[in-house]
C-alpha cells in the first residue's frame, strides 16, 4: 500500500517542501509504541505463563530440584546460556523496531553472544563432540527435542512479533532472526530442563544449538509475517523494504 | 556557551512537543516540525553525500521514514537521537540500495561492446550506421530496437529514454539489455 506521498513516478520530481505538504495531507493519529521494558516484561509474562501451564498440565515434568543435573556445570552453562540468549536476541529484536535504540540493541547482540558461547562452550559437550554419529532412535529424539523448543518458541515469539510490526520494520529477515533466536532459546530452556537424554551430541543439537536451527528455518516466513502485520498494523505504510522514494 | 545549550535545549523541547502533538493527529505541528527538519537533515546527508540529487533524494526517504515510523518516538525520549538515527539508516540503505543497483547494470553497462559504440560516436556524427548494424536493427523487436536506439544511438539517459518510450526505466533496461543481446548474437552470426 502507499502513501499519497510515494505516488510519484521518476518523471514528475518534486521538492522535499512537496513531500513534506504530502505527508501533512497523510498524516493519521498513532499511538505510540510501548517502551521497551514493557515489549520484555510482556514477552517474559508470556514465558511465564508458558512456564506455568506446562509445570502443571504439560506431559513430560521438568526435572525436580534436587535433581543431580542441576548442580551439574555442563547441565547449568546450558541453562544460563540459553536464558542469555533468550534474553539478549529478544531486546535486540524488539529495539531493532525503534530507530535511536541502536545500544540496546548491540547490548542484546552482546548478550545473546555471551549467551550462544556460554551455552556451546559447556565442558562436557566439547570434551565429548568427537563422538558425533547419532543411531535412528537418537536422531528420532533430536528432532523431537527441535520440534518441541521450536513449538514452544513460536508461542511465545508472538510479542517480539507484535512489537516488531508495531514499530518501524526496516531490516524484517534481521527482526524476523533475532525474534526466533530468542522464543526458541526460551523453548529450549523447557526442553533441556525436561529432556532426560544424557547424549552430548543430543544437548549440543537439539538444546544448544535449536534456536539458531530453528531461525535458520523459520527466518524467511516470519519475515512475511511481520511485513504483512505491519502493513496491517499501518495502513498507511508502504510494505517494508519496499523503495519509499522515487527513482532517477 | 550557555546560552547556546539553552537554545539547543528550547528547540529540542518544541521537537519534542510538535512530535506529540503530530502523533495524536496535528498536522499544523507536523508540518512546522518536518519543514524545520529539512535544514538539518539537508546538512547530516550532506556530511556523506556530495551528490545534490542523491542527497536530496535521501532527504524525501528520510521524511518518508520519519512518517512511517512516528509511532516509535516515545515521549520520555529524545527526539535528536531518534531522528538522526532515522536520516542515518536511510542514508546507509540508499548507499546499499544504490551498490545492489550498480551490481544489477553491469551487465548492462558489459553489453555495450565495443563496436555498438564506436557505432554511436559515428552516428552522432552524422556518419551512417554500417549495413551490418543497420539490418541487426532493423530485425530487432520495435520495442527492443526502439529501447537501443534512444539509449545507444541518441545518446539519452534513462530517464529520458524511458519518459520518451512512455514506460518505466526498468521496463526501458529490460528492454535495452534485451535488444543488445539479440543484436550481439545478430551481429556475430552475420560474421560467421
Amino acid at each position: 500500500m502507499q502513501t499519497g506521498a510515494d505516488r510519484q513516478t521518476g518523471d514528475d520530481r518534486q521538492t522535499a517542501e512537496d513531500r513534506v505538504r504530502a505527508l501533512v495531507r497523510d498524516l493519521k493519529p498513532v499511538h505510540p509504541i510501548p517502551p521497551l521494558r514493557v515489549g520484555l516484561a510482556s514477552a517474559a509474562g508470556i514465558w511465564l505463563g508458558m512456564l506455568v501451564v506446562l509445570w502443571l498440565f504439560g506431559r513430560h515434568a521438568t526435572r525436580p530440584f534436587g535433581h543431580s543435573d542441576w548442580s551439574s556445570p555442563a547441565f547449568l552453562s546450558v541453562v544460563v546460556g540459553l536464558a542469555l540468549l533468550a534474553l539478549g536476541s529478544t531486546i535486540a529484536a524488539l529495539a531493532s523496531a525503534v530507530p535511536g535504540r541502536d545500544r540496546a540493541t548491540r547490548i542484546g547482540l552482546g548478550v545473546g553472544g555471551l549467551g550462544i558461547l556460554i551455552s556451546l562452550a559447556s565442558d562436557r559437550l566439547w570434551i565429548s563432540l568427537g563422538d558425533l554419529a547419532l543411531s535412528r532412535e537418537e536422531l528420532a529424539a533430536c528432532l523431537g527435542c527441535l520440534s518441541h523448543a521450536t513449538a514452544l518458541g513460536i508461542l511465545s515469539a508472538l510479542i517480539p512479533c507484535a512489537y516488531v510490526s508495531y514499530g518501524f520494520l526496516r531490516r524484517p529477515n534481521a527482526s524476523a532472526a533475532l525474534a526466533l533466536v530468542g522464543s526458541v532459546a526460551f523453548g529450549a530452556i523447557v526442553v533441556h530442563a525436561s529432556c532426560l537424554a544424557a547424549s552430548p551430541v543430543h544437548q549440543l543439537v537439539s538444546h544448544a544449538l535449536a534456536p539458531v536451527i530453528a531461525a535458520g528455518l523459520l527466518t524467511l516466513p516470519t519475515a512475511l509475517v511481520l511485513r504483512f502485520l505491519a502493513e496491517r498494523l499501518h495502513p498507511d505504510s508502504p510494505p517494508a523494504g519496499s523503495s519509499t522514494a522515487r527513482s532517477n | 556557551m550557555d546560552e547556546r545549550r539553552h537554545r539547543w535545549n528550547e528547540r529540542e523541547d518544541a521537537w519534542r512537543a510538535w512530535m506529540v502533538a503530530s502523533q495524536a493527529g496535528d498536522g499544523a505541528a507536523y508540518e512546522k516540525l518536518l519543514l524545520e527538519l529539512l535544514p538539518r537533515a539537508r546538512r547530516q546527508v550532506g556530511a556523506r553525500v556530495r551528490d545534490a540529487a542523491a542527497r536530496e533524494d535521501i532527504v524525501q526517504n528520510a521524511l518518508i521514514s520519519i512518517h512511517r515510523a512516528r509511532q516509535t518516538y516515545r515521549p520520555e525520549r529524545p527526539f535528536t537521537p531518534w531522528f538522526n538515527a532515522i536520516v542515518r539508516n536511510a542514508t546507509i540503505d540508499w548507499v546499499r540500495s544504490r551498490a545492489r543497483q550498480s551490481l544489477r547494470e553491469l551487465p548492462l553497462d558489459l553489453e555495450r561492446t565495443p563496436e555498438p559504440a564506436a557505432e554511436t560516436s559515428a552516428c552522432r556524427d552524422g556518419d551512417p550506421l554500417s549495413a551490418e548494424l543497420e539490418n541487426a536493427l532493423a530485425e530487432l523487436p520495435a520495442t527492443q530496437r526502439q529501447a537501443v536506439e534512444l539509449i545507444h544511438l541518441e545518446g539519452h539517459s534513462v530517464v529520458e529514454a524511458a519518459s520518451r518510450a512512455g514506460v518505466s526505466t526498468g521496463a526501458l533496461k529490460v528492454r535495452a539489455h534485451r535488444g543488445y543481446r539479440a543484436l550481439r548474437a545478430l551481429l556475430r552470426k552475420q560474421d560467421d
